[in-house]
């Protein structure tokens, strides 16, 4: 998997393409978040809209992350869920436990705006 | 390094399928720039065959092969490097050579030969001229500059060949699948999770070809990367030098059944927290068997949870 990073205000994008799976993505993603952690920066957005599949060990990390970053004060966003994405977080029942957005100026601007999130 | 085996040789040539092809552009401007660069009336791609050697490519001769006793390149594939003759009829192995003595009159040559990755040379890009001379440096840089894209074009068309039967014979065997009543594979697998989209995806060809919803070959998709990623992360605990079992069989009533076996210790179904309680509902891990039996019509463990038995039934 690879990650593409851009910076908006205070807020982070993280473009994820590949495979979020089983040690494919999974490590990555997790080592990549931690440092943003470590910056202090806590709001970030996923885009997974390349990410071509994911199982529960890709959906344990997003879920691992999205704690920490509660916990800073922060929180961890999704953007553009694929079918398979959104299946799995749905069997999961984890929809309602992510601020889920389909459009990035909607999913950067829910930090600006509390009511939003 | 050069192979001399000579039957070896031929085998190697033999496997390329060129001999008596048709003429391609691809090595005709090859032998064109080589005849322009060298300044040469006359460049050739020769391949060396038992007692002949065939111009796949040639510029300023009229004939489309000669024999193999009478041929220069014979002597310059069993050198590796460029073998320069500035006048053959001073050359103890070529002043007798009709090509030197009769109406071709034949004086310089420079022939670079064809090597396969396998180390075997096949035959030469050659220039030939009908007055004694030599090549600048440059010009047999750039000589040794074309014969590596002749190569490379040989190299090309083999694969490209060998490519073109082996999807045709994919082809075939897909185009079977709609046919199959019932289709039944057993695989084993190494425990490593490289090896999870291998299954998964021929799991999802077969089931696409049977005409399943696209949902619903998504879910059984789902639903076999996490019972193999468990098997490997559970059952052998990542060790890759150990393996699963899993078969898959679909019949004509239009259903799946999928077996995962693994060689752990096994594990108390009943004991595996609800991921959906509220206490668990945040945690990473756990979610594996619980989507299973989310994706699947039904799941069940044998063997002390070695064996994870799951089916789902065509839409």
């Amino acid at each position: 998997m690879t990650l593409n990073e851009r910076r908006m205000g205070d807020v982070t994008v993280l473009d994820l393409k590949g495979r979020l799976v089983l040690e494919d993505g999974d490590a990555v993603l997790r080592t990549r978040i931690n440092e943003l952690l470590e910056q202090g920066r806590t709001q970030i957005v996923l885009n997974l809209k390349d990410v071509t599949y994911i199982d529960s060990c890709g959906v344990g990390v997003l879920i691992a992350k999205l704690v920490s970053m509660r916990n800073k004060g922060g929180d961890l966003r999704l953007l553009n869920l694929t079918d398979r994405s959104h299946r799995l977080m749905e069997i999961s029942q984890l929809l309602n436990v992510f601020a889920i957005f389909e459009s990035e100026p909607d999913a950067v601007n829910s930090f600006m705006d509390p009511t939003r999130a | 390094m050069t192979r001399i085996d000579e039957g070896e040789r031929l085998a190697a040539l033999k496997h390329y399928q060129i001999l008596d092809s048709e003429p391609e552009l691809a090595f005709d401007d090859l032998t064109l720039l080589a005849s322009h660069i060298c300044e040469t009336p006359i460049a050739a791609i020769t391949l060396v065959d038992s007692d002949r050697q065939w111009f796949k490519s040639r510029v300023g001769l009229d004939v489309h092969e000669t024999p193999r006793d009478i041929s220069f390149c014979t002597h310059a594939i069993k050198q590796r490097t460029i073998m320069v003759i500035p006048d053959a009829s001073k050359d103890d192995r070529l002043r007798h050579n009709p090509q030197v003595t009769g109406d071709s009159h034949i004086r310089f040559y420079a022939g670079a030969p064809l090597i396969t990755p396998e180390g075997y040379a096949l035959g030469t890009l050659c220039v030939v001229d009908r007055v004694p001379r030599t090549l600048t440096t440059e010009q047999l840089e750039a000589l040794d500059a074309l014969r590596r894209q002749v190569e490379a074009q040989l190299e090309l068309r083999r694969t490209l060949r060998e490519l073109r039967a082996a999807y045709a014979s994919v082809q075939k065997l897909s185009a079977m699948v709609p046919f199959c009543s019932t289709c039944q594979f057993t695989m084993t697998i190494p425990a490593d999770p490289a090896a999870i989209p291998t299954v998964t995806d021929g799991v999802t060809h077969v089931l696409q070809e049977q005409g399943w919803a696209e949902r619903d070959v998504m879910e059984v998709e789902l639903a076999l990367q996490e019972a193999v990623a468990n098997a490997i992360r559970h059952g052998c605990r990542g060790d890759a030098t150990k393996s699963l079992e899993c078969s898959v069989s679909t019949d004509d009533a239009g259903e799946i059944v999928i077996t995962v076996r693994d060689p752990g210790q096994g594990f108390d179904v009943s004991a595996v927290p609800n991921p959906l309680d509220p206490d668990n509902l945040l945690k990473p891990s756990g979610r594996g068997i619980f989507l299973i039996s989310g994706l699947m019509d039904d799941v069940q463990f044998a063997d002390g949870g070695r064996q994870l038995r799951m089916r789902k039934k065509k839409a």
